[in-house]
């Protein structure tokens, strides 16, 4: 009897004994095994497409600013600056959404306004966008930016004034997310480029270049206008302007997205026209007095 | 016999004890945040130095806005930023630990690896890129294959 009590006791201490010893092999093993994980190989193309859309992260970073088109433009051609200057408004906005819009154009204008090194245009654009940030309620946070802007730009000093935009630009943005309004800092951004657009595809259209996807700031910049776009909130997604908008820059995304496609397509005067109309309508419908 | 059945006996329970000790250990392991607040701060102070000291050597215009992260043991981080040929471009990146953990290169839009002058110190690294295309450019980190401490970055880049 007290034998067959000790067998079954061996019978059961003796598995789990064993089980045990295994948990704790697995636990301080596991560190082992590391570095032949997924490790994945050095060419992009290799990274499978699921595990790409996880790798990637979307950032600020990740929009250039006009200066940086304006620079690659101008390294290609001899751009005469002060001709694509844009008059002030004529009319008034009180769409708060026109007017984001607005300063988002005014502050390309002020990219511009760099290039030409032309510190007076950039003091009569820092009292437009200043008087505009009125509109959307932003005057007194804007206004020590505008100063450091203007100041920089009367000392000439060109690459701290282009940071003092960029810092007042991401600031309005903030502003408008921290009082809500995301949509205005949506608009504002699609004016900052929707404008550059209109800058570079005037420029372009005017000389020979080897590369005129510049016109439209690279295939993916237009799409992110368009993902910007369809980030609205669902009452401004109505707005007939806003129709209109996503209607043209998908045309504009669709003719440079065919040189993806053919492969190495040489595009034509046309394409680039096409380009700037397009854009050029977009900026007017959303200016308008209406 | 029976002193050897209380000593299988407290073995087991000994042995039982560990593996659940361990267990827990490796559960907080898992939860607590691998990135110091320490470390974040040396890699934005890293990321500033490396910006303010290329703009002022080299002419370059800096960016108002950074990508800041963890770069972990199995992810790889692709930043897409947006190059235009004839420009140069110098992406900079700093890091949250003194070693040079970090393995960073650059892709054109076609996804081929661009050629790069890299400069890596301790705990920051430069890159110098001069596209060939306008376009969506990609930016990989990951960690190098002797490292297996995640690290926090910050990374910008400047143009000229």
């Amino acid at each position: 009897m007290r034998h067959a009590k000790d067998s079954l006791f061996y019978l059961v201490a003796i598995p789990l004994l064993v089980i045990a010893l295994m948990a704790v092999g697995q636990e301080t093993g596991e560190d082992t095994d590391d570095d032949k994980e997924v490790r994945l190989p050095p060419v992009l193309q290799d990274i499978p497409p699921e595990v790409f859309a996880k790798c990637v992260v979307e950032t600020d970073l990740s929009l250039p600013t006009p200066a940086e088109i304006f620079d690659a433009l101008a390294k290609q051609t001899n751009v005469r600056w002060r001709s694509l200057y844009r008059d002030p408004l004529t009319h008034s906005l009180a769409d708060r959404s026109k007017a984001a819009v607005w300063i988002g154009t005014r502050i390309t204008d002020g990219y511009l306004a760099m290039e030409a090194r032309d510190a007076q245009h950039v003091r009569n654009l820092s009292k437009d966008i200043l008087a505009y940030s009125r509109v959307l309620g932003l005057a007194e946070k804007t206004e020590p930016r505008i100063i450091r802007l203007d100041t920089f730009a009367e000392a000439q000093s060109w690459a701290g004034a282009r940071f003092e935009l960029e810092a007042l630009q991401s600031e309005m943005s903030l502003n408008l997310r921290e009082m809500r309004d995301k949509d205005l800092a949506e608009m504002m951004l699609v004016g900052v480029w929707l404008r550059a657009l209109e800058i570079a595809s005037m420029v372009v259209d005017s000389k020979d270049f080897d590369e005129m996807v510049i016109c439209a700031g690279g295939i993916r910049l237009v799409d992110q206008l368009l993902d910007r776009l369809d980030d609205l909130s669902e009452n401004l997604q109505k707005d007939e302007s806003i129709e209109m908008a996503r209607r043209q820059l998908g045309r504009v995304s669709r003719i440079w997205k065919a040189e993806k496609v053919l492969g190495g397509r040489v595009f034509t005067n046309d394409e680039v026209k096409e380009t700037h109309d397009r854009v050029t309508n977009v900026l007017q419908m959303f200016l308008s007095q209406r | 016999m029976k002193h050897f059945r209380i000593l299988t006996l407290l073995l087991m329970a000994g042995v039982l004890y560990c593996a659940a000790q361990d267990a827990v250990k490796k559960k907080e392991e898992a939860t607590a945040p691998v990135v110091s607040a320490e470390m974040k701060f040396r890699a934005r102070s890293c990321a500033y130095d490396l910006e303010y000291s290329v703009s002022a050597a080299g002419n370059f215009k800096r960016r108002d806005t950074y990508w800041e992260g963890e770069i972990g043991e199995i992810d790889i981080v692709l930043i897409p930023l947006q190059f235009f040929k004839g420009n140069d471009y110098v992406v900079a990146l700093g890091l949250g630990t003194k070693e040079n953990s970090v393995l960073m290169s650059v892709f054109d839009p076609a996804g081929k690896r661009l050629p790069i002058v890299a400069d890596e110190q301790e705990g920051r690294v430069l890159l110098a890129i001069k596209p060939e295309v306008s376009g969506a450019h990609y930016v990989r980190l990951e960690l190098r294959k002797t490292s297996s401490v995640p690290t926090y970055g910050v990374l910008t880049y400047l143009y000229r």
